[in-house]
């Protein structure tokens, strides 16, 4: 399968040779490196003329020693004293460097600072404010962070981690060192790089949604038609029971950050359902779960079945199951599907878990904690649509009330997140950083516009974009966006009908665009299709403004004013 | 000592790009003419040897000891032998 392309400067105080090597050599992404000498941080950062910054890249990986950054902290290294304040000033001045160079890639990642070798010595010193290697290089990483934490598509990423993972003799090789200025090991490297993997991949809207559990002896101990749901194993004064407990509290955490949680379990789905309602130790509820499969069929078609019903693709969907032959199964049927080798003992699934990096993210927005609500009304849905005629009397129920709106500040990361994480119903498929997306908006001959939608069973959230850029009376349509959950109930029809009005009331004429085929953005093109807009041969399509109207059933539409914002003399164009 | 030399050339590998990776076979060049590694390659192969040693043999190897005796060590037969013959007389 092709690999991404991703582009990477990488700036270092040490030899990162070997960094370089195992990263090229990685499988999750083509990482094209772009790099300058070792050393050479402040002559990289403070000249803009620099090559690395002729091309924007993708990040900018800027990776320092302490000593590298403060003379002054080299002083604690000598058991000599030094002066936090000369060392905070130093801190100020990396920052502000860091700054300057921002604009020159899509993020920035910051390592927080380590030392180059491990330090036993001084144990009674270690935290004295003078002489204190590790008060100062905690204060260095607080200021650093106090500094750096508000700005945006800059990430510190926590390099005591890799530390703590790779255990602190693997992690670094003073032979290295001292023949090739290389401090660590190429084992703490590959766990950078897996770090560094999934960090791109969550930002870029690669991370997985949806995780599916088993239950006996994955969400509790013992099997709950064998032992009553009174004899399960959670919480307790049991070594297993808490075991579970936390298990399951981790899992609670990750769908407060919006993974979606579902049952793939092989037992009668009265009892197992009974054990959930009721075991007073029990941390996740059947609240919690957007769907189940309680059964006994096989888990690779239940799984199935619940990404069609959840309109996930498989490869979103992270799968936990204790038994062997149960991941196997899946496994082979799906090998989408991420299926981790739970450890054998229990009392390892929680810090197993906790090492997934699959499921990180950069942030949160509130469209991610009410994931799972949004999910579960969109079951709701389904099941009313399934008792229902036809499409149209199933939109009619739903007192369906569209928002449309020109793009607002507090509304941009959750714009930006639809922009690089839906795939399906997307025209161009554009990926956009914060920063790219701002500059577009700006440009006064492109209008952008956020779509909210709720109904009666609750409230969707921004779950669409439509952007437009004008040029001579004509409009091209650049971005159509339409989160895969709320497809084909008229909001689509709703956001075109928007775009002629809009175009009619500034005298634009006609409207063009163009699809751009992806592996995934098929339900795109059914829709313009549909619309007679394109076919098999013809991916360009153009249409009046005035083209007649669409059947828009009895929805609700908030729309902003027309007048608001459109310059069409100016002649500039999205790309 | 063949499983400690394959193993720190796999680890070699896993730095090397697709064209430069070592075959593990007795006549596969390690120094001089014929082979394809660099200075930092080797540098990082010895290392992964010193570190393989210590770990599954308790065996001690400086890099100057390596130095000494780079003639001996032009492929990976020789450095196998090398190893066996220096760790065979540190027990007598």
């Amino acid at each position: 399968m092709k690999k991404n392309k991703v582009s990477i400067n990488i700036i270092s105080s040490f030899n990162h040779a070997n960094f370089v090597s195992l990263l090229k050599n990685s499988s999750n992404f083509d990482w094209e490196v772009n790099e300058v000498n070792y050393n050479q941080v402040f002559q990289t950062l403070t000249n803009s003329n620099a090559k690395m910054w002729k091309q924007r890249s993708n990040v900018t990986l800027i990776w320092t020693t302490p000593e590298s950054i403060s003379s002054e902290f080299q002083k604690l290294q000598n058991k000599n004293e030094a002066n936090s304040d000369i060392i905070k000033k130093d801190v100020d001045y990396f920052c502000s460097c860091i700054r300057s160079i921002k604009k020159y890639s899509d993020i920035v990642l910051v390592p927080n600072w380590i030392l180059k070798q491990p330090n036993e010595t001084s144990l009674a010193f270690a935290y004295s404010k003078g002489f204190g290697l590790e008060y100062n290089l905690s204060f260095m990483n607080y200021y650093l962070s106090e500094q750096l934490n508000k700005e945006k598509n800059l990430y510190i990423l926590n390099s005591s981690k890799w530390l703590l993972n790779c255990g602190a003799s693997s992690a670094y090789s003073s032979k290295l060192w001292y023949l090739t200025k290389t401090p660590f090991s190429n084992n703490f490297f590959k766990q950078v790089i897996s770090d560094l993997s999934n960090l791109y991949g969550s930002i870029k809207g690669l991370s997985k949604k949806l995780l599916i559990l088993d239950l006996d002896d994955t969400l509790w101990g013992g099997i709950v038609g064998e032992v009553g749901w009174k004899n399960l194993r959670i919480g307790g004064h049991d070594h297993l029971g808490e075991a579970f407990r936390d298990f399951q509290i981790q899992i609670k955490s990750l769908k407060n950050q919006g993974i979606i949680l579902a049952l793939a379990s092989k037992n009668d789905e009265v009892t197992a359902i009974k054990a959930i309602n009721n075991h007073p130790e029990m941390i996740l509820s059947m609240e919690d779960f957007v769907t189940h499969r309680i059964n006994w069929e096989d888990k690779a078609k239940n799984i199935i079945d619940i990404v069609n019903e959840l309109n996930l693709g498989l490869q979103s969907v992270v799968f936990l199951d204790d038994s062997p032959f149960e991941r196997a199964r899946v496994q082979e049927a799906l090998p989408e599907v991420l299926v981790p080798e739970l450890p054998k003992d229990p009392t390892d699934y929680n810090t197993f878990l906790s090492k997934l990096r699959c499921f990180d993210k950069t942030h949160v927005t509130d469209e991610d904690k009410s994931r799972s609500n949004l999910y579960k009304s969109e079951s709701k849905r389904i099941k009313l649509k399934q008792q229902l005629k036809s499409l149209s009397d199933w939109i009619k129920t739903l007192n369906l009330t569209i928002v449309i709106e020109n793009i607002k500040n507090e509304n941009t990361p959750r714009a930006v997140q639809l922009f690089n994480k839906t795939n399906q119903m997307n025209l161009s498929t554009r990926r956009l950083s914060e920063q790219e997306f701002n500059h577009w908006v700006k440009v006064d001959s492109n209008n952008l516009w956020t779509i909210r939608a709720a109904d009666k069973f609750g409230d969707y959230g921004i779950i669409g974009i439509l952007s437009i850029s004008t040029k001579n009376n004509i409009a091209t349509l650049v971005d159509f966006i339409l989160s895969c959950r709320v497809v084909g109930r008229c909001i689509e029809e709703t956001m075109i009908e928007f775009l002629k009005e809009f175009c009619q009331e500034n005298n634009v004429n006609k409207i063009k665009g163009k699809y751009k085929k992806t592996d995934k953005n098929s339900l795109c093109y059914n829709f313009l299709n549909k619309l007679q807009l394109i076919d098999n041969n013809q991916y360009s399509f153009e249409f009046p403004s005035n083209k007649k109207k669409l059947n828009l059933l009895n929805i609700t539409i908030k729309k902003p004013t027309y007048k608001e914002k459109i310059n069409v003399s100016k002649n500039i164009m999205a790309k | 000592m063949k499983e400690i030399v394959k193993r720190s050339i796999e680890e070699l590998n896993e730095l090397l790009p697709m064209q430069k990776k070592l075959s593990i076979e007795e006549k596969t060049p390690l120094v001089g003419e014929k082979s394809s590694l660099e200075s930092i390659d080797l540098v990082n192969l010895f290392v992964c040897l010193e570190k393989n040693l210590k770990e599954k043999k308790n065996h001690t190897l400086t890099f100057d000891e390596i130095l000494q005796n780079i003639e001996h060590l032009k492929t990976v037969g020789s450095l196998e032998l090398f190893l066996t013959k220096k760790f065979e007389n540190e027990k007598k």
